[in-house]
């Protein structure tokens, strides 16, 4: 630990940050176009969320910590001094950026090592979905019981509440995922099975959703149980994955026929893939992974494009995730701290366990059986997701559901970087010194 | 929905497609007008006009930036006191002379700013056709690459004088305070991409504050950088960085510029732009005639040619008072600079291949 260079950071942070403040200040006095003030938001957290990831980096956590916090310290929730409606009109940048960090998800994929650890990750995959989803499910509903939490009452509601909360905690963040492994230059079977069953999940997760919409909606008898909703999911789903191979097709012709500029590229790539997707309405993430994982695994241009990515994957990191622990809402903790601190604990004991089983059946290494659990913490976008659309869809006990869940990934988002990072360099696939984010 | 789809499809298959054409054929030179006219093509298209003006400000800041890390006292120092000041005087008045045929031109003699976006000489297409042999031409050249920074001090100067006295305050603290922030942040022991993403957020802050307190992020970042250029040690491989992304970065600069100044439908705005082009094509041609500066005859061409710098003045001045200088005009001169860099390029091949 270098305390001169701390203390330099330190310093840096406080002029800049003092400096914003006296910049907002003088500019309520100062008639201008509100359009302007997200991305003067903007560019005082691209500066302040790579000083706190490089000072995060001296201090022996990952960077992306570092950018989670800065979000979280300067955004509504800590000092304002960015506000909500920055926040959500910086959201697009987040969303491009999802589609960025997809692409290279699925680019990071290797067929050879897949095929080396389908055991492992489909062992993990099924003990993941069967254990913590049934775990998560029989321990909720007395505890929901016990909490009264205001608008999940009734039996059938804690029911209804349980199963959301069962599907929130089979779900991970396969953004988080890839920026550590990034961070880290992480590489070997301990970090393919971790990104195989990331991967993996996602579609799952897309399928339990899926499911538990049509069993609540049969429970709540507002609209019966039908097959035909479960068809139009699966269809939903094929199609992403459909469009994915087709838009890695296209991909691969650029890389074979054009391949200048590769950087400009995948950053276009991804921007085009997020509006295509939000205009046909597909699955954005299962999409653009699949598409990188054509480009990897179905022609030579693979190491192209992840040359492309790994220049750009920086800034992309260090706005994403200020941004995502900006708009981190810890507003509604204090109320439901006591169930929320239960149900972390419980899914973390849960994807311990779980991991462990799925990987002592199919014969994983130790290091996978021990640590492969601290990859499967995170939680951001997808559960995010989740909760919006179950308010929308039961504005009722769907409210306070989506509070405890946005508590959740608050706390998972900071806990899991660190313990996921800690993971990886036990599994000793880490590179020394690497380090990407500051 | 579909309009944004529309042009980022455009805008990408453009980008590859020019990137392939231009570089197989060499002309280059035309210093992306191409995506200035694409832009302008894409002006009629529901975009949300509205959300993407504060775009430009970033773009407008790094523009800025760039030419201030090109600015070493370290040279200029060694350039004789006689070739600064004949710059300056040849400078000021190519300025004042366009500055004055427009005041004749329009009813509203605020237009006449316009006359410091229509003086600067691109360097890229000058560069392009002389070769830097020989003390002539490297003289030429000199002299070439030290006209941006003059005309940026005229447009300090002139901001200065013109803006409201909080306005200037503000011009000169934020310039000062910006200075001295870029190279703090600077300083601390970065890897290049680290070193990259901090300069676009400074870029991005100092350029959006402009915009909120209503000054040009141009000067502000253009003192940024020269502070740095010349304070700094890690200014050169800042400069390699951003110079990097330079292409990426102007196309879509251009590309913003394009879209929001669109094709006014009156005769207004032909007027105005078969104007400026025979006026400030005249009085360029007049002073490269002056044989200040032994500028070959056959120069001549080459210097009509106004570049990427007079549209970021002409962007940067149409930003900050959007209200006094119609619309109209903006279009009517982005036009004029592009047809002033087509007779450059194209007058420019004719003479080469003679």
């Amino acid at each position: 630990m270098n305390w001169k260079n701390i203390a330099s950071l330190l310093l840096n942070i406080i002029a800049v940050s003092t400096l914003f403040f006296l910049i907002l200040a003088g500019s309520s006095s100062v008639p201008h176009n509100s359009v302007i003030g997200p991305y003067l938001a903007l560019g005082f957290l691209i500066i302040v969320a790579y000083l706190f990831g490089v000072l995060a980096r001296e201090l022996g956590f990952p960077a992306l910590t570092g950018n989670l916090l800065a979000g979280i310290l300067f955004g509504p929730s800590v000092l304002g001094l960015i506000s909500h409606t920055d926040i959500q009109s910086l959201e697009f940048i987040n969303t491009i950026a999802l589609s960025f960090i997809a692409l290279s998800a699925g680019g990071e994929l290797k067929l050879k090592s897949l095929r080396e650890n389908v055991r492992a990750i489909s062992g993990i995959t099924l003990s993941h979905t069967l254990l913590i989803f049934g775990g998560t499910l029989i321990v909720m509903v007395p505890f929901l019981n016990l909490f009264e939490v205001q608008g999940i009452s009734g039996i059938k509601t804690i029911w209804m509440a349980a199963i959301m909360l069962s599907v929130v905690a089979v779900a991970k963040s396969p953004a988080s995922t890839i920026a550590i492994i990034h961070e880290y230059q992480a590489k070997g079977p301990f970090t393919d099975v971790v990104l195989g069953v990331t991967m993996v999940k996602d579609i799952v997760v897309l399928l339990l959703f899926a499911l538990a919409m049509g069993v609540i909606r049969g429970i709540g008898g507002a609209v019966p149980f039908s097959l035909s909703f479960l068809i139009q999911t699966f269809g939903h789903i094929f199609l992403s994955i459909a469009a994915g191979l087709a838009y890695g097709g296209l991909m691969i012709l650029f890389y074979r026929y054009v391949a200048r500029e590769i950087t400009v590229f995948i950053v276009i790539a991804a921007f085009l893939a997020n509006e295509l997707a939000h205009f046909v309405g597909l699955e954005q993430m299962l999409m653009c992974m699949i598409a990188g994982f054509v480009v990897q695994n179905f022609s030579r241009q693979g190491p192209l494009m992840i040359e492309g990515i790994e220049r750009s994957h920086l800034p992309i990191y260090v706005i994403f995730f200020s941004i995502a622990g900006a708009g981190l809402d810890f507003s509604y903790f204090g109320s439901v701290y006591l169930l929320v601190t239960l149900f972390v604990v419980l899914r973390a004991i849960l994807i311990f366990f779980s991991t462990a089983l799925g990987a002592k059946l199919t014969g994983s290494t130790d290091a996978i059986r021990k640590y492969a659990w601290t990859g499967f913490l995170t939680n951001a976008g997808l559960t995010l997701s989740i909760a919006i659309l179950v308010e929308k869809a039961f504005p009722e006990w769907g409210q306070p559901l989506k509070a405890i869940i946005i508590s959740v990934i608050a706390i998972n988002q900071i806990v899991g970087p660190v313990l996921f990072k800690i993971g990886l360099v036990k599994s000793g696939e880490v590179k020394p010194q690497s380090s990407s984010n500051g | 929905m579909f309009a944004r789809l529309f042009v980022i499809f455009a805008v990408a298959v453009a980008y590859f497609s020019f990137s392939i054409i231009f570089q197989k054929r060499k002309i280059s030179t035309f210093v992306g007008m191409e995506y200035l006219i694409l832009g302008f093509l894409l002006s009629n298209l529901p975009l949300g006009q509205g959300l993407l003006k504060p775009l430009l400000f970033p773009f407008l800041g790094w523009i800025g930036f760039l030419i201030g890390l090109e600015v070493d006292f370290h040279y200029i120092r060694k350039l004789p006191e006689n070739f600064l000041v004949r710059t300056a005087a040849w400078t000021t008045g190519l300025v004042a002379a366009i500055a004055l045929g427009i005041g004749l031109l329009t009813t509203k003699p605020v237009l006449a700013v316009f006359a410091l976006a229509l003086a600067p000489i691109s360097f890229r297409t000058v560069s392009h056709f002389i070769p830097a042999r020989g003390i002539e031409n490297r003289t030429v050249l000199f002299f070439v690459s030290v006209v941006p920074f003059f005309i940026l001090l005229l447009f300090t100067g002139i901001q200065v004088i013109t803006l409201p006295l909080v306005s200037s305050l503000y011009l000169l603290c934020f310039s000062a305070l910006f200075a001295i922030l870029s190279r703090a942040l600077l300083s601390l022991n970065h890897r290049p991409e680290g070193l990259l993403l901090i300069l676009i957020g400074v870029i991005v802050l100092v350029s959006e504050t402009c915009a909120v307190f209503r000054i040009s992020p141009l000067i502000v970042s253009f003192f940024s950088g020269v502070y740095l250029a010349n304070t700094c040690k890690k200014c050169e491989p800042i400069y390699r960085d951003i110079a990097t992304d330079e292409k990426p970065l102007y196309m879509l600069f251009l590309l913003l510029v394009g879209i929001l100044a669109g094709i006014p439908d009156n005769p207004e705005f032909l007027f105005s732009a078969l104007s400026i082009v025979l006026m400030t094509g005249i009085f360029r041609w007049l002073f490269v005639k002056t044989h200040w500066f032994s500028l070959n005859q056959h120069f001549w061409a080459y210097f009509m040619a106004p570049g990427g710098l007079a549209i970021a003045i002409g962007t940067d001045i149409w930003m900050q008072d959007g209200a006094t200088l119609p619309k109209v005009w903006f279009s009517a001169f982005l036009v004029a600079v592009m047809v002033l860099q087509a007779i450059g390029v194209l007058f420019g091949k004719k003479e080469e291949a003679k």
